[in-house]
């Protein structure tokens, strides 16, 4: 059975070689020659300029055409945009943190300007009025504080400030009665008649029996009397 | 261990005078060393009757002298008394303590004023308090001066540090050497004139308001006009509390916070011209 196969094959490739040996093979020209010299120096041309050629192409600065500005721009606005995005996309808890970090701030300052209203220095204690007017948003631990220095701060001028700051926030109604509340205790005449300029611009009717108290006082001063009568009339 | 020793130096000087001199106006005066006398302290006189006049100086210690206030008429309050001489002065009892340089001074007699005259180390801050019948008086301190004199002037003269001064009826006169930034100035007075006193290249904020009286300055100034004091939580549609507006002016590039008020006294800023020659 092989040996069939084996002879067959052999018979097959017998026919093959002597069609090759059969075929015609044509003489190369001449021509052929040139031909194939030309191709070359072509090609050996196209190499050779490959090679110069990334130099210029892939140096867009030599290149000081018009496509440079537009590709400049183009790349500018990819940073701005990138880097916009990269700040929104920032991760929350770092953002978070800031304010965190805001907020211990003011927290802080709270708390100094709370303990220099403390301090026995009349001039640091002027400074924690200042201070407290620049809080923003004092809460009630500062208005608080602040009440108290009206009433019973020993110095003339820190109480005199401390009305002033409190009067900033008297649309909170307990600064109001804080204020209103304080009226009776006061004894400087520059103190008393700035608690009644505020209860004039607050338009305070409960202001009038305390200014009346003051009044009806054998020690007040003539002045304050005259002004404190002229508010009570206003008020009523 | 430096509690204890505080407390030992605490309670230095007790000077009690009931000395039997005829001379009324023999001072009583005693002399305090400091618990650490190269640093600044404080001399704290409060409800003090009479006149307190305080020099700064270059020593280290306190020196305070007492006298009685001479009186005035000739007649003797006590008509049991009429035509005798007084043989016993009037006692003064001068206390005077101090904790870690703070100075507490009280002086007082049982029915006559006393005048003190008092030299501090320069370094030394002042809060004084009188209440009645007398005058203030400090000179060439460095340190913060806090006065109040209802009804009596208060004169201060050559300061560095800062001053907060209230009077009722009494002048306020002050001369700054210089001003020591950030510490704020307030002199106020009711029925008193201000008249205050700074040096050619100061940098102040000055809020000032005399309600019936006027304001005068050789200073060149620039008034800033100031936001009206009202509602800063703003546009809330509620309450606007206006006060009646105060005058904010730069003085320099501007600074140090300065408020002076009177309610009929007038104020005057003044620029001093000469350099002071320190006499």
């Amino acid at each position: 059975m092989r040996k069939q196969k084996k002879a067959k094959r052999l018979a097959e490739y017998e026919s093959l070689l002597r069609d090759v040996d059969e075929m015609e093979v044509p003489e190369p020209s001449v021509e052929m020659d040139q031909k194939f010299q030309a191709m070359l120096e072509e090609t050996k041309k196209a190499r050779f300029l490959e090679e110069r050629e990334p130099v210029r192409r892939h140096s867009p600065f030599f290149e000081l055409g018009p496509g440079l500005l537009p590709r400049l721009a183009a790349t500018l606005s990819l940073i701005i945009v990138g880097w916009f995005l990269g700040y929104q996309v920032t991760p929350r808890p770092e953002r978070a943190r800031i304010d965190d970090l805001a907020s211990e701030v003011q927290e802080m300052k709270k708390t100094v300007m709370l303990a220099m209203l403390e301090n026995s220095s009349a001039a640091e204690r002027m400074k924690a009025v200042q201070f407290a007017q620049e809080l923003a948003g004092p809460d009630e631990a500062v208005l608080n504080a602040l009440a108290r220095t009206v009433n019973d701060d020993p110095n003339v001028n820190v109480r005199l400030m401390a009305v002033e700051a409190l009067a900033l926030y008297a649309d909170d109604p307990r600064v109001r009665e804080a204020l209103v509340q304080s009226i009776v205790r006061q004894e400087s005449p520059l103190v008393q008649l700035a608690l009644a300029e505020v209860m004039l611009a607050l338009n305070e009717k409960r202001a009038v029996e305390p200014i009346r108290k003051i009044i009806a006082s054998p020690l007040v001063d003539y002045s304050v009397k005259s002004k404190l009568e002229a508010t009570v009339r206003q008020l009523l | 261990m430096d509690i204890k020793r505080r407390m030992l130096l605490g309670v230095i000087a007790v000077a009690l005078a009931g000395l039997a001199t005829a001379q009324e106006n023999q001072p009583q005066q005693i002399v305090i060393p400091l618990t650490r006398p190269d640093e600044p302290g404080k001399l704290i006189l409060e409800r003090h009757r009479g006149s307190i006049s305080v020099k700064g100086y270059e020593g280290t210690v306190v020196l305070i002298k007492a006298f009685v206030r001479r009186s005035t008429g000739t007649a003797p309050s006590d008509r049991d008394a009429e035509g005798l001489k007084p043989v016993s002065a009037a006692a003064i009892q001068l206390d005077a303590h101090e904790v870690d340089n703070v100075v507490t001074v009280d002086a007082h007699s049982r029915n006559k004023s006393i005048d003190l005259d008092i030299s501090v180390p320069a370094r030394f801050a002042l809060k004084l308090g009188v209440l009645d019948d007398g005058d203030v008086i400090v000179d060439g301190l460095t340190g913060d001066v806090e006065v109040n004199n209802p009804y009596g002037r208060v004169r201060l003269d050559r300061l560095t540090g800062s001053a907060n001064v209230n009077t009722v009826d009494g002048d306020i006169s002050v001369r700054f050497l210089g001003v020591d930034t950030g510490v704020p100035l307030a002199l106020t007075s009711f029925h008193g004139k201000i008249d205050v006193a700074f040096p050619p290249d100061v940098d102040l904020t000055v809020r000032v308001k005399s309600d019936e009286g006027m304001v005068w300055s050789d200073f060149d100034i620039a008034v800033e006009k100031r936001r009206s004091r009202t509602d800063p939580a703003g546009k809330t549609g509620g309450t606007r509390v206006s006060l009646e507006e105060w005058t904010t002016v730069r003085i320099g590039r501007g600074g140090t916070d300065v408020l002076l008020k009177s309610f009929d006294g007038n104020i005057y800023i003044r620029k001093i011209k000469e350099t002071p020659s320190g006499a």
